[in-house]
């Protein structure tokens, strides 16, 4: 219990945070916007962009996508991965400042229920009870409320407070929530996080080779030469026997460290089920042709990618395999993919069920596509073709050397 | 009748040490040494010895590949793998490849000694539960899609692949011994495997044995 109220406390101060700010802001705006009309007149929406802009720079501010992360994981409990990037690129800045915005604009509202409705709910039913006449804004209580006014007043009064907590409780809850679709990592973040830990598998593959090299090696050789001495001298001079069985024991069972270390390194749960990439291609089309699709398949260009192209390749195949999958109609599905030249091309033609085609479902799966192919510098498009199949092409650079 | 082994292992103290060991059994002869793939399978063709020992992880041609070579020589020996580390995918490799066992290096003597003399005879899986281990590291079973095997032929197959001898089977499915033998030379023909080992091997990568994790 204890603990949900200090997350709503820890939550109410982070927008009490954006609140502050966000009314330095407000003011800042509405002077310039003051400053502004006396100049010229300049319609309301023209001047609502013109105060919202350098709030939204204050986004971009080096160090103030950091802040916001530290102060989404501290106060908005965010477990999830945020990422505050050495070089940000325009997509970052782009959601950065969004955040901000969505920041203050939450605080604000939050802090017009706290301070706003809250105060005046009280005062509202402080009058009810007392019976006293009060002028807010020009608008007089009566002083001798009718019979019945009390009640109404008090509830009223009650009502506006519980949905003022409630609210900012709920513009928490929103803002928590929001807060990974901004400060998260983007699609570009996670292929360099797959990339980070592609080179982390390869580095532990190096480091069990050289162990299997070097050390295994050497004891590999003791604990041989030991018992071949044993069998050959060992038995005649019985003084000797038991040095040489200790050599040989400590040999063995420091090969069984080495044994367990390794098959640890190699049974890491990202390596042992790497990510599928274009060798396991026919593989996926025969998944599919058992299932009942009709796939002809030319791979003849199948030539053997960089890791990280052939995986994004293998991803591009499934989506297209899947979606001809849910919204194709009966005939033959054909895939093509050339890898040869530096440069990945993936065509896959489905026939269609209906004359619409498959635009609703299947658009998430190829802006997926999009999005992959995008970040190698590549293109993607899909549409009927001249016979009415649907037609996916995806070209990209592999990317490296 | 002695057992004659050709040893192959780039390592040279590795060589003369298992040589050594072998050497000093009345029923083993060593009759080669290789350095390398290329080698042991000269050496088999000049020696044609009834085992060769064969590293894995040998420069050039590697165990596996020269597995399959040796195999595919008119009369071939059984070879028995050696090997450093038993979490080494090559080994499994090896057994693929048609290998009839495995050893590591490590082993004493006597393990060793006994490693030659099963895998000369035929009679028996080395390390059951290791090949099971190795199998579920490195397969994902496909369709068994060749000659159906009988109820009972399936029954011997489990008990094989648990590492039993024939006598054992036949104790366990209280038959005689015979007729184990004769199921055991059925699952072989259909399998078209070369021994107990590869017809096991197989069994875990069509799927005619399950594949469950061994109990630590």
């Amino acid at each position: 219990m204890s603990g949900r109220a200090s997350r709503v406390s820890r939550r109410t101060a982070w927008l009490l945070l954006g609140a502050a700010i966000g009314v330095a802001a407000v003011l800042l705006a509405g002077s310039l916007a003051a400053a502004l009309g006396e100049v010229m007149p300049v319609p309301g929406p023209v001047l609502f962009v013109v105060c919202l802009l350098p709030v939204a720079l204050i986004g971009v501010v080096p160090g103030v996508r950091g802040l916001e992360v530290q102060s989404a994981k501290s106060m908005l409990d965010v477990h999830g991965d945020l990422v505050d990037p050495e070089h940000p690129g325009p997509d970052h800045r782009r959601r950065s400042a969004g955040w901000v915005v969505l920041h203050l604009a939450m605080g604000l509202v939050a802090a017009a229920l706290l301070f706003g409705v809250l105060p005046g709910a009280a005062v509202t039913a402080y009058s009810g009870i007392a019976g006293i006449d009060l002028s807010v804004g020009g608008v007089s209580v009566p002083t001798r409320p009718a019979p019945g006014r009390p009640v109404l007043l008090v509830a009223t009064a009650v009502v506006a407070a519980a949905l003022s907590l409630l609210g900012t409780a709920g513009i928490g809850v929103l803002a928590s929530r929001w807060a990974p679709a901004f400060l998260g990592p983007t699609a570009a973040d996670r292929l360099l996080m797959a990339e980070a830990r592609l080179a982390r598998e390869s580095e532990h593959r190096r480091l069990a080779r050289e162990l299997h090299d070097g050390i295994g090696h050497s004891l590999t050789i003791i604990s041989v030469q030991a018992a071949a001495a044993r069998r050959t001298v060992g038995g005649d001079e019985p003084g000797l026997d038991a040095p040489l069985e200790a050599i040989q024991t400590t040999a063995q069972s420091a090969l069984s460290e080495l044994d367990g270390m390794l098959g640890l390194l190699r049974d890491e749960p990202a390596g042992r089920h790497p990510e599928p990439d274009l060798r396991q291609v026919e593989e996926l089309i025969g998944l599919h042709r058992r299932s009942g699709m009709r796939v002809t398949a030319d791979l003849a260009g199948l030539a053997d990618p960089p890791a990280l192209a052939s995986r994004t390749a293998y991803r591009i195949v499934s989506e297209a395999l899947t979606n001809a999958q849910r919204h194709g109609g009966d005939g033959d599905v054909e895939v093509r993919v050339d890898g040869t030249a530096g440069l990945v091309r993936i065509d896959v033609w489905n026939p269609t069920r209906s004359a619409v085609g498959p635009t609703s479902r299947g658009g998430h799966g190829l802006d997926g596509v999009r999005e992959r192919v995008r970040l190698f510098g590549g293109t993607a498009a899909s549409g009927p073709d001249a016979s009415g199949r649907w037609h996916l092409r995806a070209t990209f650079p592999t990317g490296a050397p | 009748m002695t057992i004659r082994v050709l040893v192959a292992d780039d390592e040279p103290l590795v060589r003369h040490g298992l040589r050594t060991i072998l050497d000093s059994e009345p029923d083993i002869e060593v009759v080669g040494e290789a350095e390398d793939g290329a080698e042991a399978l000269a050496e088999t063709r000049r020696t044609a010895p009834d085992l060769v020992c064969m590293d894995v992880r040998m420069p050039d041609v590697d165990g596996i590949r020269a597995t399959e070579l040796v195999l595919a020589l008119p009369n071939p020996p059984r070879v028995l793998v050696v090997t450093t580390f038993s979490s080494d995918d090559y080994v499994f490799g090896a057994l693929r490849a048609g290998a009839s066992g495995f050893v590591l290096k490590r082993a004493s003597a006597d393990e060793l000694v006994a490693a030659v003399r099963a895998v000369a005879s035929g009679d028996s899986l080395l390390y059951p539960a290791a090949v099971r281990d190795m199998a579920l590291r490195a397969v994902v079973p496909e369709r068994y899609s060749g000659e159906a095997l009988t109820v009972r032929e399936q029954e011997v197959l489990g008990l094989v692949a648990e590492g039993l001898g024939n006598a054992a089977i036949a104790e366990r499915l209280t038959v005689g011994v015979e007729t184990v033998r004769t199921h055991v030379a059925g699952v072989l023909r259909k399998l078209g495997a070369r021994d107990r080992t590869h017809a096991v091997v197989i069994a875990y990568t069509q799927g005619l044995v399950p594949l469950r994790p061994s109990r630590p």
